[in-house]
């Protein structure tokens, strides 16, 4: 693998992992909603 | 939630995203190439803002299990479970991304030098943290124990911290940067502690609405009480 697909997968792992939650959390919170 | 926390709360997270996006875009026309690790080197900017809010997360588990512990108010509990989920996920990256770099630069993923091993510490003492809370069946007692375990787990983040200043490590114990490599560090400070704090709260969040949830609704009062029967009032 080349320096720059390095890069790029660091940043993948780090926004992915960091938005991916906040995508679950988001989907949790509209499940919740509907049951309510 | 009312519409108008809910409008502040989408604006929040619309500013944070468009941060990151700008954050990127700054990544690659304005920040300059490290001369010696070339390219690779660019994931500090990410690597650091993440590691120093995976300290701030742990702080919050800390304040918020002392919190429950002085007070026994159930709110604490939810804010240190919050903030626990998020120094996982947050550590996890730190350790994932240096790993990623490491292989790059040094030709290796991994070494047991003492940053490295504290950090893999505060890792599995916050991912056992999240595993023993839905082990205990009592709230009361969860919290309890929780709060105590999270202020002992807290304490691995000032190892983690002044191990390369005690101790030979493969991190420096001080950095160098130009201006616009320090522009950049600060820059990518603020969409990741905009996203640590966002994560927590909206973690906090479901926490409240799942117990409110959870919780059995009382009896209604009759509208007309029998005669002799007091509602309320002191007796």
């Amino acid at each position: 693998m080349t320096s720059r697909e390095y890069l790029l997968l660091g940043y993948a792992i780090a926004l992915g992992f960091m938005w991916g939650y906040a995508a679950i959390l988001w989907l949790k919170w509209r499940r919740l909603q509907r049951r309510s | 939630m009312n519409s108008h926390s809910g409008l502040v709360t989408r604006a929040y997270w619309m500013f944070t995203f468009a941060m990151f996006a700008a954050c990127i875009v700054m990544l690659f026309t304005y920040t300059p190439i490290e001369k010696q690790m070339g390219l690779v080197q660019k994931i500090f900017y990410v690597h650091l803002p993440i590691a120093i809010n995976t300290f701030v997360a742990a702080f919050v588990v800390f304040v918020a299990s002392v919190g429950y512990l002085w007070q026994r108010r159930m709110w604490w509990d939810d804010l240190a479970s919050a903030a626990g989920k998020v120094t996982t996920l947050f550590c996890a990256i730190v350790l994932l991304t240096g790993m990623t770099w490491a292989r790059s630069a040094w030709g290796m993923w991994w070494t047991w030098s003492p940053r490295l091993t504290f950090s893999l510490v505060l890792l599995l003492l916050f991912v056992v943290y999240l595993l023993i809370r839905p082990s205990i069946e009592s709230p009361q007692r969860r919290a309890v124990v929780s709060a105590v375990y999270g202020v002992v787990a807290f304490l691995d983040v000032p190892l983690v911290y002044l191990s390369v200043k005690l101790m030979p490590d493969i991190h420096p114990s001080s950095i160098t940067l130009e201006p616009a490599m320090k522009h950049t560090l600060w820059a990518w400070f603020v969409p990741v502690t905009l996203l640590m704090a966002g994560l927590i709260r909206a973690n906090y969040m479901l926490h409240v609405r799942e117990r409110a949830l959870a919780r059995p609704e009382m009896p209604s009062a009759p509208a007309h009480p029998a005669p002799g029967v007091r509602l309320g009032g002191a007796t």
